[in-house]
């Protein structure tokens, strides 16, 4: 089971919180910040597995983390998940985003933050993963996004004002990941999913 | 208008920095205005807005109402926006969950896919056990929901509904089973992905889907499921074994095959878990290429894979030590890595490979990580996180376990020992003195030849000052010298010079120690001092006697300073110290008179010492302190005639539990409580002390007993149980008791047999093979889980380079107890971290696990079904229903009592008389008038003047209207009057009429089109008359209207100001319908004028004015359609989604068969649909119509006229027939369905 969902910020902002457990809001602000304490202060070079955690507690509760420029994506997990497998979700997540939002980057995050919701929830629900397949992910995304247009949407909330600027200002993080990470778990991603290979199309 | 959109907020916490808060605090409040608006598009931007604050740590519960409001919108975006923020702040305890049953129920059946994505989506979150029970089986049909979209999210949130209601798991599992051969691979991964989780639980239940599992493993190229199914493998095959011979074939391929990591991971890690190892027929060949694939996760540069093969390397550690010992250089090496996470993981894996060799060199490699490095290159590379305390702490904890593990059977040299013990207390930097200070003192007990150097290694740590000047610091360790001061106090015959060590314990400072440190402080004075003037009396003369003198009566000074302390132990043993050594002072100095005395009698020499000094010494001295050996209490023969099984007393029937509790509290006792497993481990591992024994009798007896000791405690149970079964106040809990059973047990035997082996598609095996083969291992598990499950020590060689310890007389380990101790070998596995048992994440599963699939399901087991509640409307429309009844009711009365007056008065008679004793067709034309008006009257309070009010309005309807009495009587082809009947359902009803002001009112709509997606407006035209019987004018007349959730007025006042006599004025009002258009929708508002009589006299007037929209006022005028039109509208669409249906039986009282019967019906049932006729035959009508919203209605009504015989004659003759019209109405919208539907009811039942 994936037990929580967490993007934030290399300054610790949350960008999105999302708990498949009810916990109390104070609860979930410590974690948080712990979890950023703890992952903030590792090297690039580090391996994607973060340890030490003294809140989360419990047996074969791992947390494993992406880095991409600005952002970090914290999955918490149970020992009923593969670890590489997660490593892999969080990059499939990412990818989703980058075509939802066409060269994502941070300020989409923040501007959006319903719609990262929504996109979660076509990978993940629950806690359990729902879609791997980014194309599924995508089309539902855009299916329910037309739906929300139609039926009327608060202008200024999905307004593509808030997205303009967003573009201008933040450097798409997706794209650090060709750059960065992308090349140090070459080996991991690729190799793990060969189907990776074809859908990674948005990064020429 | 004005309000900040969600982007306008998160631009203006991004742009207030500096005042976050305060710009927050702020928004907070306007979010709160704003969410009660009555616009449903400001209330859901305010709910968007407080889920993103939610998100940055802002307590939004307090809305969860307008959460539901929000997620009960039929926009998309805003159901969207409703659920998001349900998600993310509902809780099991919050209240308005109970209200979302319906309206989850009603978004799960929408027919766009997308708004049931977002429903389970929601539930997957709120469920809580009252909605899985109530939604269980919507969700289980919608597993054959034609999108695969649907079915693979119902899927999943089945397996949420689950946890929160077992019940279900039973009931739907073999729908869910199905979906494994799901066209859809999504699904069938979301199935495989919920079996996953489940069988984790409770694997048993689910090995009967074994062949679909290889099957799916075999045929799949998924990774993402073939992962999950290895996983679900290898929760399986230790449960049957044969499995795991089926599945090696295509595992071993997966393992040579896969170029995906992961996969390849999972295989390994399932070989591994799975224990196919041992039962496989190759299983050398197969070991050898798990190692070396595991070897190239390890030599991988890339940090992860080297990760997961240190985490596969720990699960194979406690089964297979060898293959991991082949990989130890990498593990050192690992050791030292830079990132903490690979560094912990590889420290768990040392724990395991620690022997004598190498003991030495990786405790100091540990001890080097503690020590902030002198090399600076070093230290540089080496992340900050090194050297945090809870880092620290977990090095410390591991050096000490590895070193006291299995009895510190891998230390060969004690004295190094001692001294890394007394380098941890200094360099540890954070707070382990409880550990350091219980294992020096268990090394010193134990250890007799380390007791020397241990002694003298204290007396370093007693003469340090900085300990004691630190030691209101927990991470100085000063509580070591608690350790320091028993050891230097009990073994004081190492101590070369006893009285600097008495300085130690006396020396200015030590009262600022913690008070147990400072009570053994005080004991050990006396121990050494006891000792120290022993030795003295060996060579007595007057100069150690002066010496003793001196030295005494300093040390009673100094012990004074301890006679102050707050602590009462301390205290209290100060002044027992002080005494004990005033009376050796006194002594002494009074020697030299009673000596003589002494001397002449009984003493020879005077070089005596007295007497009073050697008997000090046995007092600490008499016995030595032994370690006790591990099995001595098991040793100890049972005296004759001693029934240990006996009961001392009957327990009572209730104590049966607190028994079972008992059992497991003792494995967590005394020190477990204060170390955390660690020190549970360590002192298990012990035999010197108490702690040691005790639990080594309970162990023993569970474990070397089992056999006979199940035997009993079942005969004990079955006794108990049936005591209980006839004691009223003891709630049965067999089923309980049972499973409880089977788990302690572990994978008991019973289990085992219970599993259906047949079912199970494998490899042919003689059974006689088979069953040995599980025996074997069963009672060989079920003894090993046991055993970790109670922490109790694995059963240990005795301690080298101690003696065995103590012993009862003619008792000796004998060869056949050393054996037992060997199979129990399996060392416990260090956990990394000392943690919470339960982490704070984690789910409850007690339910599901629990649940029992083998067994088919009964008749009885049915899914709950809806009944307990009722829909909101439905709830209030039976409320309404009852408070008209009632108001029916007395209006009779009412009615009754005022014919009677009229009667007395006469005057006005004939009319009322008529309006009773009215004929069918003169009734329907009065009542269409009369009903409405009354109806809108129901609230009104001045009822007294209804009579009166009647009366007026009948002559008012005469008056006013003739036209329509006429279009009544003529109504010979209704076709004419199609628009009429709309026009109608819009006349003028009275309002108020009183003595003094008649208010008539109509409603019309507001435009004459169709719009969607926009609230109705409505207009309401007043006229006003002033028919004050004394022909006062009126003043300051006006009209106020209150907005409510559902109606809202642009304007709700409106003044007219003064009305003279008789004059009439007409004011228009619009308003908008924002709520659901049903039932029971009303417009309440007051009119409040003066009269002024005269001069001076003025009266006010405050009338509340209510009435209420009547559906037909929400329908177009829209031209009339054709029957062929209206047949194919019905038939082709499947727009009608909702019903609603009447039927009204018509006492009428003549042969009213006829046409014109028929067409007061059908007139009445269009007028109050607001629906044109389409078509009309002998007994039935077509109609339809559209309302405002875009509404579609088509209704159908049957007219069936029957004779009733038995009425004829038996009861009232002349009452022919029985009439009764059946109407069925359908409509896209079910409140606007229910409300027509209401409508008809309430009109005919005016009849």
């Amino acid at each position: 089971m994936i037990k929580s969902v967490l993007i934030f910020n290399n300054h610790g902002k949350p960008r999105i919180t999302k708990f498949y457990q009810q916990i109390d809001i104070g609860t979930q602000q410590a974690l948080l910040q712990e979890i950023y304490s703890l992952v903030s202060k590792r090297p690039e070079t580090a391996c994607n597995f973060l340890e030490g955690s003294q809140m989360l507690g419990g047996k074969d509760t791992r947390v494993i983390y992406r880095h991409y420029a600005t952002l970090y994506f914290v999955f918490v997990v149970d020992e009923s998940e593969s670890e590489l497998g997660i490593l892999d979700l969080i990059q499939v997540f990412v990818e989703s985003l980058d075509r939802c939002f066409e060269n994502v980057c941070e300020l989409d995050l923040i501007f959006h933050f319903d719609e990262v919701h929504h996109i979660l929830s076509e990978v993940i629900s629950g806690g359990m993963v729902l879609e791997t397949n980014i194309s599924e992910i995508v089309s539902a995304y855009s299916e329910a996004n037309k739906l929300k247009k139609r039926s009327g949407a608060i202008a200024t909330i999905s307004g593509s004002g808030a997205g303009a600027v967003a573009r201008d200002l933040g450097a798409n993080f997706a794209n650090t990941v060709t750059s960065t990470l992308q090349n140090t778990l070459q080996t991991t991603v690729s190799a793990t999913f060969p189907t990776f290979r074809r859908n990674t199309g948005f990064n020429t | 208008m004005f309000e900040k959109s969600l982007t306008d907020l998160i631009r203006g916490i991004r742009a207030n920095k500096k005042n976050e808060q305060k710009y927050i605090a702020a928004c907070l409040q306007e979010i709160h205005q704003e969410i009660k608006s009555n616009d449903p598009d400001i209330k859901a931007q305010a709910v968007s807005k407080l889920t993103y604050l939610q998100m940055i740590g802002y307590d939004m519960s307090w809305a969860s109402f307008h959460v539901v409001e929000v997620m009960s919108s039929p926009k998309y975006s805003q159901k969207l926006t409703g659920y998001l923020a349900a998600t993310q702040s509902f809780r099991q305890d919050t209240d308005v969950l109970m209200l979302t049953t319906n309206l989850l129920k009603k978004d799960l059946a929408s027919g766009n896919h997308l708004e049931v994505g977002i429903a389970l989506n929601g539930l997957s979150h709120i469920v809580t056990p009252d909605l899985a029970r109530d939604l269980c089986q919507d969700l289980v049909s919608m597993l054959s929901h034609s999108r695969p979209y649907v079915r693979k999210k119902v899927v999943l949130v089945l397996y949420k509904l689950f946890l929160k209601f077992p019940e279900a798991l039973r009931l739907s599992f073999p729908r869910l089973k199905e979906r494994l051969d799901d066209s859809d691979p999504s699904v069938v991964c979301a199935v495989v992905n919920v079996i996953c989780e489940l069988a984790r639980k409770n694997p048993k239940n689910y090995l009967s889907l074994a062949p679909q599992l290889f099957k799916l493993l075999n045929t799949s190229s998924n990774n993402w499921m073939l992962i999950k199914i290895i996983k679900l493998f290898g929760a399986l095959t230790p449960l049957e074994p044969r499995l795991a011979k089926k599945l090696l074939p295509p595992i071993t391929q997966q393992i040579q095959t896969t170029s995906a990591m992961s996969l390849l991971y999972e295989c390994i890690h399932t070989v591994i878990i799975g224990e196919m190892l041992t039962s496989g027929g190759n299983s050398d060949a197969l070991a050898a290429m798990c190692v070396s694939k595991l070897k190239i996760f390890l030599e991988d540069p890339d940090q992860n894979l080297k990760y997961v093969g240190l985490l596969a390397l720990s699960k194979i550690l406690p089964t297979y030590p060898k293959l991991v010992a082949e990989n130890r250089d990498i593990i050192l090496k690992c050791i030292d890595d830079h990132d903490i996470s690979i560094r912990l993981r590889a420290l768990d894996l040392v724990v395991g490979m620690v022997n004598k060799k190498n003991l030495t060199d990786i405790v100091k490699r540990l001890m080097s990580h503690l020590l902030p490095s002198n090399n600076n290159s070093e230290s540089s590379t080496l992340p900050s996180t090194l050297l945090e305390p809870a880092y620290r702490a977990d090095i410390i904890n591991r050096i000490i376990f590895i070193c006291s593990q299995n009895s510190y059977s891998n230390i060969v040299n004690f004295e190094w020992y001692i001294a890394v013990l007394v380098d941890l207390t200094y360099v540890a930097g954070v707070d382990v003195g409880e550990l350091l200070t219980t294992q020096i003192m268990d090394v010193g007990v134990r250890v007799k030849s380390v007791r020397q150097y241990s002694v003298k290694a204290m007396q370093r740590l007693l003469s340090d000052s900085s300990l004691l000047e630190n030691c209101q610091f927990p991470e100085s360790n000063s509580e070591v010298l608690y350790a320091a001061a028993w050891i230097t106090g009990e073994f004081c015959s190492y101590l070369e010079t006893p009285t600097d060590a008495i300085g130690y314990f006396v020396q200015p400072g030590v009262t600022k120690l913690p008070h147990n440190v400072q009570a053994v402080y005080i004991q050990s004075i006396l121990k050494v001092y006891a000792y120290w003037a022993n030795s003295l009396t060996y060579n007595w003369d007057e100069d150690s006697k002066q010496e003793l003198l001196r030295f005494t009566e300093m040390i009673k000074d100094k012990i004074s300073t301890f006679c102050s302390s707050t602590d009462l132990e301390v205290q209290e043993r100060a002044y027992n110290a002080r005494e004990i050594f005033s009376i050796i002072h006194q002594n002494l100095s009074t020697t030299h008179e009673t000596t003589f005395d002494v001397e002449n009698n009984i003493y020879s020499s005077t070089n005596k010492s007295p007497s009073i000094i050697s008997e000090l010494y046995p007092l600490f001295f008499s016995y030595e302190l032994n370690p006790v050996a591990p099995k001595a209490q098991k040793k100890v023969p049972v005296p004759e005639g001693l029934d240990l099984d006996a009961w001392i007393n009957e327990p009572l029937p209730e104590s049966e539990n607190s028994e079972s509790e008992e059992e497991e509290e003792s494995y967590g006792y005394g020190y477990t409580q204060k170390f955390g497993g660690s020190g549970d481990l360590i002192f298990s591992s012990g035999s010197g002390t108490a702690i040691g024994r005790r639990r080594d009798r309970k162990s023993s007896k569970k474990g070397y007993n089992s056999e006979e000791d199940e035997e009993t405690k079942e005969k004990r149970r079955r006794e108990r149980n049936e005591r209980i079964k006839n004691d009223p106040f003891y709630i049965s809990s067999t089923g309980n008791d049972l499973s409880k059973h089977s788990k302690s047990d572990g994978l008991s035997k019973r289990v085992t047999e219970e599993i259906d082996v047949d079912s199970i598609p494998v490899v042919r095996l003689t059974m006689d093979e088979f069953i040995f083969k599980t025996d074997k291992k069963t009672s060989k598990k079920s003894k090993a889980s046991k055993k970790e499950k109670r922490h109790s020590p694995p059963p240990v060689p005795p301690v080298i380079y101690t003696d065995i310890g103590e012993m009862p007389e003619n008792a000796t380990l004998s060869d056949e107890e050393k054996d037992s101790t060997k199979t129990g070998n399996n060392k416990p596995i260090w956990n990394s971290i000392p943690s919470q048992s339960s982490g704070i994440l984690d789910v409850d599963f007690s339910g599901v696990s629990n649940v029992d699939l083998s067994t088919p399901l009964g008749a009885d087991e049915k899914f709950p079904s809806m009944a307990v509640y009722l829909a909101p409307e439905e709830v209030r429309r039976r409320e309404e229903e009852r408070v008209r009844r009632r108001f029916t009711e007395r209006r009779i009365k009412q009615t009754q009592e005022s014919t009677s007056r009229v009667k007395k008065s006469k005057s006005e008679k004939p009319k009322s008389k008529a309006s009773l004793e009215i004929t069918p067709n003169t009734k329907n034309t009065e009542n269409k008038g009369e009903q409405s008006s009354k109806s809108k009257k129901v609230s009104k309070k001045k009822r007294t003047e209804e009579t009166e009010d009647r009366k007026k309005k009948g002559k008012k309807d005469k008056g006013k209207k003739p036209k329509k009495k006429n279009s009544i009587s003529d109504n010979a082809t209704l076709e004419n009057h199609d628009n009429v009947v709309v026009d109608e359902a819009a006349s003028i009803k009275t309002l108020v009429d009183s003595d003094d002001i008649q208010v008539l009112y109509t409603l019309s709509l507001g435009s004459s089109t169709e719009v969607k997606n926009e609230p109705p407006a409505m207009i309401a035209d007043f006229t006003v008359r002033n028919k004050c019987s004394h022909k006062h004018p009126l003043s300051k007349l006006t009209f106020t209207f209150e907005s409510t959730s559902d109606i809202q007025f642009d304007k709700g006042l409106i003044e007219i100001g003064e009305l003279q006599h008789d004059e009439q004025k007409s004011v228009t009002i619009e308003f908008k319908v924002l709520g659901i258009v049903g039932a029971g929708l009303t417009v309440s508002g007051n009119i409040a004028y003066e009269i002024q009589s005269d001069e001076e006299t003025k009266t006010n007037a405050d009338i509340p004015i209510r009435f209420e929209l009547p559906m037909a006022v929400f329908m177009l005028n829209i031209p009339k359609i054709t029957p062929e039109e209206f047949k194919s509208c019905v038939t082709k669409t499947a727009d009608f989604p909702f019903t609603g249906s009447t039927s009204i039986r018509l006492n009428a009282s003549i042969n009213l068969i006829e046409q014109s019967f028929q067409n007061d019906v059908t007139r009445l049932i269009s007028m109050a649909t607001g629906t044109h006729i389409v078509e009309q035959v002998q007994g039935a009508i077509t109609m339809y119509g559209k309302s405002v919203q875009g509404y579609q209605v088509a209704g159908l009504a049957k007219l069936t006229v029957e004779k009733n015989i038995m009425l004829v004659e038996n009861e009232i003759p002349g009452s022919a027939q029985n009439t009764s019209v059946r109407i069925e109405l359908k409509c896209t919208d079910q409140a606007f369905v229910d409300g027509l539907i209401r409508e008809i009811d309430y009109l005919f039942k005016e009849l």
